[in-house]
């Protein structure tokens, strides 16, 4: 069964969304069930060394969980670079 | 030897300027700029000192390193008793203006007693004068810049100076240097106004020496190599500047939100970084032009924006300042969240006009943003109607209300008067302190500290009411610097916030930017002091005298009635758990944390520096 | 190769790392108002401009002097003043069409850029490269790059 997530995009990080939407930061990605977040990472071509916070619903998700959390239909999954402000 | 080791004292009430030197077994203690201006407030300004009185007096103060070729070396503090919160108040500035006293050969200015009429300080090297200030008083600070460059008819004059509000009594008066940078918070602006001083203009051509001087280009280079190389100093703050953090906190739902009802705002990308550098359809410029960099900063998180020609704040509108109609400092991120989240407005434009406002006239932006909002609320809930707000629709969104509430905060003028008092006192007239969202009286910064739990317990201590830069502890809740900590747990935040708030006051007192530590430890810093000053700089040292000044600060509060009676949350971030989005169904766990940070300080249990803390610290 | 001074305005933050690296360089302290190097900031227009003596071939200063006390350094192309004759007349700073010869008033001479002898420190202390010291026969040559680039067909 296919299933869709949101993928969201920001900052530097704003060049890999797909190129017919670049207004937004968000975008649909179909998965299948079972998919991981790693799989999504390369599905993508997502550069892992400039992944410094990635969210999952908004929940930040360790670097050692990344490659194996599986994904749910309607999941958002957000990824930035390293940043701070104040 | 980077301390120019004199002081500059003006009286206002005597008509007199005269030099001292600077008390170097204080500066040993308490290093400069935050703490060894907070040592000579606690030792020459009684804590129960009326803030708006002539007793109350202002130390404007660099640090050791300021004017030197470190990176973001060009800081400078403004100490004094703040009339907001009743606290202790240290406003920290960039831009131009503390490299330039520092090159007079000042390392501080010191403003006491109050001028029988309005005034100015002119500063050329050794000689100071008080001028008379009658043709700019009621001017802006844009008005006022010029006025002063063409008076003295020198482009390279350095002016920080107040607006109407900081002449007029508002209390979140910022004193704004170089027409766009802040010493923003706490109404240090309002204590200048209080003292009939328009402005200090400062010309400096002495210059600053440095100690060891192979050694300190070594220091120096060593860290500039470190910024260069991190990716948050060297890539993302120049390209996104703070304002990087709109879309980073609304997504993990820790943006307060109409006075901080919700956590998510839908509006939130639309005001982010990001949005800053989309085209816009009108000219095809985007909101943001160029980063820009205060003096000898080699990060350059600045931003320099244009507001849309088209829109509706400065279209046809030629009673503006020109500026309006060009560049100037463009949106942070707390800024933009306190006049637009937390009063649900996403117009961007809106936003930057109302940003220019704040620092055309000298306005503290939380706190204006803050005190809109509260309002916002308590008009939607009845407690106030348009009889009280002279006739304004204070709707949460409304973007008319929100331009008109800074524009009349701006002119210090009808409603605006009543704004100007700040969310805590607003909130307290209309019989509901409850919604104000303060601590020690100042108006929150940009964090839920529901979702982001070591944030409640920073805002609740905060020696000069609640404040982000006190103790940032979001770098390692939030952003993973220097390590990841869960956002939603109150386990070990104590600790965490207290090494922060000590690391801070150490950076604040050298003379750099905050900035620099997120790529940057103590351990960067002291060996750039180390050649800067004699002096045995170490990180151990810098520590510690991060934990003396925090101490003194909380001694000082403690006598001026702002002790731990103060250290406490708004009853919403203790009892209202948050309504949706990631951090769903939390609230703060002060009550939990709170006893511990007494214990991890040495304090007693009901929050009181010990004798012992106070005999190990040397105060 | 005769190197020359490159300034790129779009690439300045306006800083000043380069003033005080001149100044230090030249008078040995940290002190913008000595620079050789002057950041022109544009407020409104949102832009910062370095801007320093071009080391002109024919050079206005040069010539004018009364004293031959600017003189040409013939490794590094500068035109620099020696301290040891100027006697402080200003006739060059008049002469300069650009501004970019300045009388000190301490010293009683007349203060300009000489390149650092050929290793100028504004170049190096330079933290987003707006300022560069490049063959001075090409100093179009990024320019002309990054319009070459436009060549480029799209992917």
């Amino acid at each position: 069964m296919t299933e869709k997530i949101t993928v969201k995009l920001f900052a530097s990080l704003m060049r890999y969304l797909p190129v017919n939407n670049t207004k937004s930061h968000g975008f649909d990605h179909a998965i299948h069930a079972d998919t991981t977040v790693g799989q999504v990472i390369d599905a993508l071509q997502l550069p892992r060394e400039g992944l410094h916070i990635v969210l999952l619903n908004g929940v930040y998700l360790e670097p050692e969980l990344r490659e194996s959390t599986p994904l749910n239909d309607a999941d958002v999954l957000s990824f930035w670079p390293a940043v701070a402000g104040g | 030897m980077s301390w120019t080791k004199k002081v500059l004292r003006i009286n206002l009430s005597a008509g007199t300027c005269e030099a001292e030197p600077l008390n170097m077994e204080w500066a040993e203690l308490y290093l400069g700029q935050r703490g060894l201006g907070t040592k000579y407030l606690s030792e020459e300004v009684p804590p129960t000192t009326e803030p708006l009185s002539p007793e109350n007096k202002m130390y404007l103060i660099t640090g050791p390193l300021t004017g030197t070729m470190a990176s973001t070396a060009g800081r400078y503090s403004v100490v004094t008793k703040s009339p907001l919160t009743g606290a202790v108040a240290c406003s920290n500035s960039g831009g131009f203006f503390g490299n330039e006293m520092k090159c007079a050969g000042w390392d501080m200015v010191i403003l006491e007693g109050k001028a029988a009429s309005p005034v100015y300080i002119s500063i050329n090297d050794d000689n100071a004068e008080i001028l008379p200030a009658d043709d700019i008083w009621g001017k802006s600070v844009w008005e006022a810049d010029e006025w002063l460059h063409s008076k003295h008819q020198d482009p390279q004059l350095r002016v920080a100076a107040i607006g109407v509000p900081g002449e007029k009594g508002v209390l979140y008066s910022a004193i704004i240097n170089d027409l766009h940078r802040a010493a923003g918070r706490s109404g240090v602006g309002t204590v200048m106004g209080s003292k009939n001083v328009k402005a200090v203009v400062i010309r400096g051509s002495k210059g600053v020496h440095v100690d060891k001087p192979k050694e300190f280009f070594e220091a120096t280079n060593a860290a500039k190599a470190i910024l260069a190389g991190n990716p948050v100093t060297a890539e993302g703050m120049p390209t996104l500047g703070t304002q990087v953090l709109m879309n980073v906190i609304n997504e993990m739902g820790a943006m307060p939100t109409k006075n901080w009802q919700h956590s998510v705002f839908e509006g939130a990308s639309k005001v982010s970084g990001e949005a800053m550098l989309e085209p816009r359809e009108s000219d095809g410029k985007a909101n943001l032009t160029r980063n820009g960099a205060c003096f000898a900063c080699t990060i350059a998180c600045g931003r320099i924006s244009t507001i849309d020609p088209q829109h509706f704040t400065v279209k046809n509108r030629e009673d503006l300042h020109h500026s309006y109609h060009g560049n100037s400092g463009g949106l942070e991120y707390e800024a933009a969240w306190a006049l637009g989240c937390d009063t649900g407005i996403d117009d961007i434009d809106a936003l930057t006009y109302a940003n220019f406002v704040c620092n055309e006239q000298g306005l503290d932006p939380i706190s204006l943003g803050s005190t809109i909002a509260a309002a916002m609320e308590m008009y939607e809930e009845g407690i106030i109607t348009k009889a009280d707000t002279g006739g304004i629709d204070l709707s949460f969104g409304n973007v008319e209300a929100m331009v008109k509430c800074t524009e009349l905060v701006g002119a210090a003028e009808g409603f605006g008067l009543e704004l100007g008092m700040g969310s805590a006192r607003f909130c307290a007239k209309y019989g509901h302190p409850e919604l104000s969202m303060t601590v020690r009286s100042q108006e929150f910064p940009a964090y839920d500290p529901r979702g982001i739990q070591g944030m409640g317990l920073g805002f609740a201590t905060s020696n000069r009411g609640a404040c982000h830069l006190r103790g940032y502890t979001v770098a390692s809740e939030v952003l993973g610097i220097p390590i990841k900590t869960d956002p939603l747990v109150t386990d070990g935040k104590a600790e965490l916030q207290i090494g922060f708030q000590d690391a801070t006051a150490a950076f604040d007192s050298a003379g750099i930017c905050i900035f620099t530590s997120f790529a940057w430890t103590l351990d960067d810093v002291a060996p750039q002091l180390n050649a800067d000053s004699a002096g045995e700089w170490t990180a151990e040292r810098l520590a510690e005298i991060g934990e003396r000044v925090w101490n003194l600060e909380r001694i000082y509060n403690e006598a001026a009635g702002q002790g731990a009676i103060a250290d406490k949350l708004p009853p919403r971030l203790l009892n209202e758990a948050i309504k949706a989005g990631p951090a769903k169904g939390k609230v703060n766990g002060l009550p939990v944390m709170l006893p511990e940070y007494y214990r991890a300080r040495g304090w007693t249990e009901d929050g009181v520096v010990s004798e012992e803390t106070k005999a190990r610290l040397g105060i | 190769m005769q190197m020359s001074l490159v300034i790129d305005a779009n690439k300045c933050t306006g800083c000043l790392q380069c003033e005080m690296a001149c100044s230090y360089e030249a008078e040995g302290v940290f002190n913008p108002t000595k620079s050789r190097i002057k950041i022109f900031p544009f407020h409104e227009e949102g832009i910062f401009v370095p801007y320093t003596c071009t080391q002109c071939d024919e050079a206005w200063c040069l010539h004018a002097c009364p004293v031959d006390a600017i003189q040409l350094n013939k490794t590094t192309g500068a035109k620099e003043i020696v301290n040891d004759l100027c006697v402080g007349c200003k006739v060059c700073t008049i002469a300069c069409p650009f501004g970019t010869v300045n009388y000190n008033a301490d010293s009683g001479k007349v203060i300009k850029c000489d390149l650092c002898g050929g290793d100028p420190e504004c170049a190096k202390a330079c933290p987003t490269s707006a300022i560069t010291y490049q063959d001075a026969n090409w100093t179009g040559y990024d320019k002309m790059k990054d319009y070459a680039a436009k060549a480029i067909p799209a992917k």
